[in-house]
Order: structure tokens, then C-alpha cells, then sequence
């Protein structure tokens, strides 16, 4: 009786992978910045899948994306290949790479918006983008995904942002300052030099890891609901913490918002770096 | 190399005297509240878990908030720390505070973090305030319908007019009422301490008191009436439980509104101004 079962499920399963249909479509793409500057960028907006993006000594962008679409049936996958496709847009100093599509605003392309998106409607099958890109080095990033997969950055000179949602932020050969944001994911950032600037860590469920070079001079601020703070820097200075005040109107009532966070001089101190977690704990150590 | 080493060496010094000094510093921020009709009676309603309440009455017209972070035990929560990293403590306060027709609202993040919140208020306001742990709750010079509840502290109000509903567990109730509203009745009832109420000598009321292990005081004339106490009777399988209340009566200057005062273990004194 068992074995019956077992045999019922396999099939069912069987049957079931039988019902999909999947496609793995390559785009290769070489770019190259009209006017090149120290203010260009390069932007990706993804939604579903990876960012591996690698710093080189060359001089164009090298990208390779994967579109995988997986739908029930031959024409809905028809239909996907026909409406998806990776969107490439330019202006004076950026490159904007994102996923095209006529259920997708982007609103970095085609201005604000406030349409719906109705994807249990118009979307019937699933597709998601896995882009593996060579960068110059000196060439700023500002990096999105949201879902299935993690963002890895490697040997950038330049500023690097990089937000997620439900996947793994890691940042790692870091010359120049950092942004980097993830809700669902563990955040690793390595630096090989002391920051310049501001740099600031986010996650809301996970753990921020960030390692330096030696101690920097900075000011840290941080910020933890469940999370602790923990460092093996040894010039720290516990400052007051630091308050900020807010205000808001709305129907006719006032909210005035007073916030404190935590602040410590490492050094001189300068440079501000932001850390702030919600369920994770932060650690910020030397490189070694 | 040699300098970086030698500056490390000085911060790490630097690091060890100052790292348990500068914590307790400006820990304190203040905030002004303007209100929607300045100058007309508001209201202010604050509930923290963890902290303290100070509230006076000034002559502006705002209310302006004080909040003082920590105060509070340490909070180390025995955490192991990772080899070599030292942990820093994380209790960063927040305070939000609504003003909507001339009701100020606060809620804190008190229950993480020990606070206190120093109010200063227009002379004519209602105030319902509430602490539970690590905290008293004081008042000075505000004239409304207060309603005010403790449960780990003390209760103080002085030269406040009006009407008040005070109630604690573990402290006691320490009131001076410069005038009352003859209109309202009032509660004075604590578990574990004293009840100490000051009226005008002018007042009118029925003063209903009870004090299970102590005794009460008054130098009011009060025609006293001790009520027959009254015996519930309720059996169930055969077993009768009786339980009696017994309730002091007084009448103050004739007779008025009902004051209640309560305690189980300590006096209650009644005075007169």
C-alpha cells in the first residue's frame, strides 16, 4: 500500500515537472558610456535573480544575462519570449539595464507612475534575469534585485550601491564607498581601503558583516531592535548618542519624532558610517 | 607603521579611560510641542513601561517634552561575545509625540529602554499618565481631570486643582489639592503603601475609606457612619463562602461628591488645608 502511494506521488510529480515548459535565453551585450566621466554609472534593475558584477582593468561593460522563462504551457512561453526582453537605456552619464516588459514600469526609464501592477492577471509565466557583468573599475554602480538569488560585487574603485530584498548582499575588494541594503539576506562588505566619505549598512533580518583595513578614522552611528554591536576596533570612543528630530503633518494632527542613536568615534573620527539592523547583530572588524 | 602603532597605542589608552565616562553624557533632548488653539485647556496622555513622569505646569503655551534616556539597570543580557570583538550596548530611545486638537499623545520605545520624561505643560490641563516599572510619576501645578495609574512607584502630585483618579500598587499617594471640582468624585487607592490626600479646607464630599492592615487619620470634622458591613453569601456543593466588606463612611463639610481611599497595607490620612 505504501509503495502504491509512493508510486501515485511520483508520478503525480512526474507529471506535474512534465506540465512546465522552461527556456534558457543567453543575451550578450558589450557597452560603452557616450561620454565617459567619473560620474557615470552603471544601473541594473532587476526583479528576479542574480547580480554578479566583477571590477576589470578594461574599458567596456561585458554583459551577460540569463533569461529563464518557465511557463505551463508552449504558448504561454511564446508569449514570454515575445513580451520579455532586457531593457537597455542611456543618457549623458548613466547606463540603465532592466527588465522590459509591457506589466513593467520602470520608473527610472519612464518617469513616475502610479499604475498597478497585476501580475496574478497578466503575467502566466515566470522569468528571471541572472546578469554576470565585467565593470571598469572606476565606474559606479547602482544595483537592484528583489527576488530568488544574491548580489555579489567584486574590486570596484568606485561608489557601489546595492540594494536586495530577499537574498544576500556581499560586497567584497571595495575601493570606494559603499550603499548597501538587504531585507531578507546576510550583508558582507569588504574594504581594501578606509573610507572616504560616507558609507552605510542595512539589513532587516540578517547580519551585517564589514571588514576594514586596519582602523579607520570614522564616526559610526548604529542602530539594532534585537541585534547587538560588536567590534575588535580598539580606539573607540562611546559619544552621546545622537538625536534626531522629525516632523510630520497630517489631517491635522502633528507628529513630532525624536530618535536617538548610538554613536562611537573610532580615531579622529570623519568619515560616517551608518550601520542598522533589525533582527541581525553587526560586526565590524579589521580585515586580517 | 611605527606611528600607526604608537596611535593605536594612545587611542587604546584613550579608549579605556573615556569608554565608561562619556556614555551618561547628553543623553537628554528636548522637544516643543505647539498646540492647534494655544492658550484653550489640552490634554496630554503619556504611557510608558519602563520610566519616569515629571510633569509641571509653566507659563507658555506649549508643551514641551524632555526625555532623558537610560537611568534604567544595565542591560547585559549575559550575550557571548564572538572571540576577540567587544559587544557595545544598543538601547537607542525613541519618543513620538501627536499633537491632534490639543491632545498631546507620546508613546516611547520605554519598553526596551529606561527613561524620563520631564513635561512642562500650560497651567489648565487634563493629564492621564501611566508608568509600570522603575518609575514615580510626579506632578506640579496643573489644574484638570487627571487620571493617573503606577503599579512599581509613587504617585505625587502637589498644588494641582481639579480632579484626580489616582491608582498604584507597590507606593504610595502623596496629593495636595489646591481646589476641586465639586462635580467629580475621586480615587486615591494604592495595595502596598500610604494614602496621603491634602484638600481645601472648604471641600464637600462623602469620603468612602478603607485601609485593610492600617489605620485611617483625618483632622476634617467628618461625621463618620461605619456601614453595617455587608455579608455576600454563596454556597455552592454545600460549601458557603462569606465575604465581608467593610467601608468607612464620612461626610466632610455636609456631604458631597463620593472620594474613595484605599489601601491593604498602610494608613490613609486625610487632611485639611
Amino acid at each position: 500500500m505504501k509503495n502504491l502511494l509512493l508510486i501515485i506521488f511520483l508520478v503525480g510529480c512526474f507529471g506535474y515537472a512534465r506540465a512546465t515548459e522552461t527556456e534558457k535565453i543567453k543575451i550578450e551585450k558589450t557597452l560603452k558610456f557616450a561620454m565617459p566621466s567619473p560620474d557615470n554609472v552603471l544601473e541594473i534593475y532587476n526583479i528576479n535573480g542574480s547580480l554578479q558584477i566583477e571590477g576589470y582593468d578594461g574599458q567596456e561593460i561585458m554583459v551577460t544575462a540569463e533569461l529563464t522563462l518557465t511557463a505551463k504551457t508552449q504558448e504561454l512561453l511564446e508569449k514570454g519570449k515575445r513580451e520579455m526582453s532586457l531593457g537597455v537605456w542611456e543618457d549623458d552619464s548613466a547606463l540603465v539595464l532592466y527588465n522590459k516588459a509591457p506589466f513593467i514600469h520602470n520608473q527610472r526609464v519612464e518617469g513616475p507612475c502610479n499604475c498597478n501592477w497585476n501580475w496574478g492577471k497578466d503575467v502566466n509565466y515566470e522569468f528571471s534575469f541572472d546578469f554576470k557583468v565585467k565593470v571598469p573599475r572606476s565606474v559606479n554602480l547602482n544595483v537592484r534585485t528583489v527576488n530568488d538569488g544574491f548580489i555579489t560585487v567584486d574590486g570596484m574603485n568606485s561608489n557601489v550601491s546595492a540594494h536586495h530584498v530577499n537574498g544576500d548582499v556581499t560586497l567584497t575588494q571595495m575601493g570606494g564607498s559603499v550603499e548597501a541594503k538587504t531585507i531578507n539576506g546576510e550583508l558582507l562588505v569588504r574594504h581594501t581601503k578606509a573610507p572616504t566619505g560616507g558609507n552605510s549598512y542595512y539589513s532587516l533580518n540578517g547580519d551585517v558583516n564589514v571588514y576594514y583595513p586596519g582602523e579607520p578614522d570614522a564616526d559610526i552611528t548604529f542602530k539594532s531592535f534585537n541585534g547587538s554591536f560588536y567590534t575588535d576596533m580598539e580606539r573607540l570612543e562611546v559619544m552621546p548618542p545622537a538625536w534626531t528630530k522629525e516632523v510630520t503633518e497630517k489631517n491635522g494632527s502633528t507628529k513630532y519624532k525624536l530618535t536617538q542613536k548610538n554613536n562611537i568615534k573610532v580615531g579622529k573620527g570623519g568619515n560616517l558610517l551608518a550601520f542598522e539592523t533589525f533582527n541581525g547583530d553587526i560586526y565590524v572588524k579589521k580585515s586580517k | 607603521m611605527r606611528t600607526f602603532i604608537k596611535l593605536s597605542f594612545i587611542g587604546l589608552l584613550v579608549a579605556a579611560i573615556s569608554l565608561p565616562a562619556k556614555a551618561q553624557e547628553g543623553n537628554k533632548e528636548t522637544i516643543a510641542i505647539p498646540l492647534s488653539s494655544p492658550g484653550e485647556k489640552g490634554k496630554l496622555e503619556v504611557g510608558l513601561v519602563n520610566g519616569s513622569i515629571n510633569v509641571a505646569a509653566y507659563d507658555g503655551k506649549d508643551v514641551i517634552i524632555e526625555a532623558v534616556a537610560g537611568g534604567g539597570k544595565n542591560d547585559d543580557r549575559g550575550v557571548v561575545t564572538p572571540s576577540g570583538m567587544k559587544r557595545i550596548s544598543s538601547n537607542p530611545m525613541e519618543l513620538e509625540a501627536t499633537e491632534k486638537g490639543n491632545t498631546v499623545k507620546v508613546s516611547t520605545n520605554s519598553w526596551a529602554v529606561t527613561m524620563t520624561l520631564n513635561i512642562k505643560v500650560p497651567k489648565n490641563f487634563d493629564l492621564k499618565l501611566s508608568t509600570v516599572n522603575d518609575g514615580d510619576i510626579d506632578v506640579k501645578g496643573v489644574t484638570g481631570a487627571h487620571e493617573i495609574s503606577n503599579v512599581n512607584g509613587e504617585i505625587t502630585m502637589t498644588q494641582v486643582g481639579g480632579s484626580t483618579v489616582l491608582n498604584t500598587v507597590n507606593g504610595d499617594i502623596k496629593v495636595t489639592l489646591e481646589s476641586v471640582n465639586p462635580e467629580a468624585q475621586m480615587a486615591f487607592t494604592t495595595l502596598n503603601g500610604d494614602v496621603d490626600v491634602t484638600f481645601p479646607a472648604a471641600v464637600k464630599a462623602t469620603a468612602k475609606m478603607r485601609s485593610d492592615r492600617g489605620d485611617i487619620f483625618s483632622d476634617f470634622d467628618m461625621v463618620i457612619e461605619k456601614s453595617a458591613p455587608k455579608v455576600d453569601k454563596s454556597s455552592s456543593n454545600g460549601v458557603y463562602k462569606v465575604s465581608i466588606e467593610d467601608w468607612v463612611f464620612g461626610k466632610i463639610n455636609g456631604g458631597g461628591k463620593e472620594y474613595l481611599f484605599k489601601t491593604m497595607q498602610g494608613d490613609v490620612y486625610i487632611r485639611k488645608k
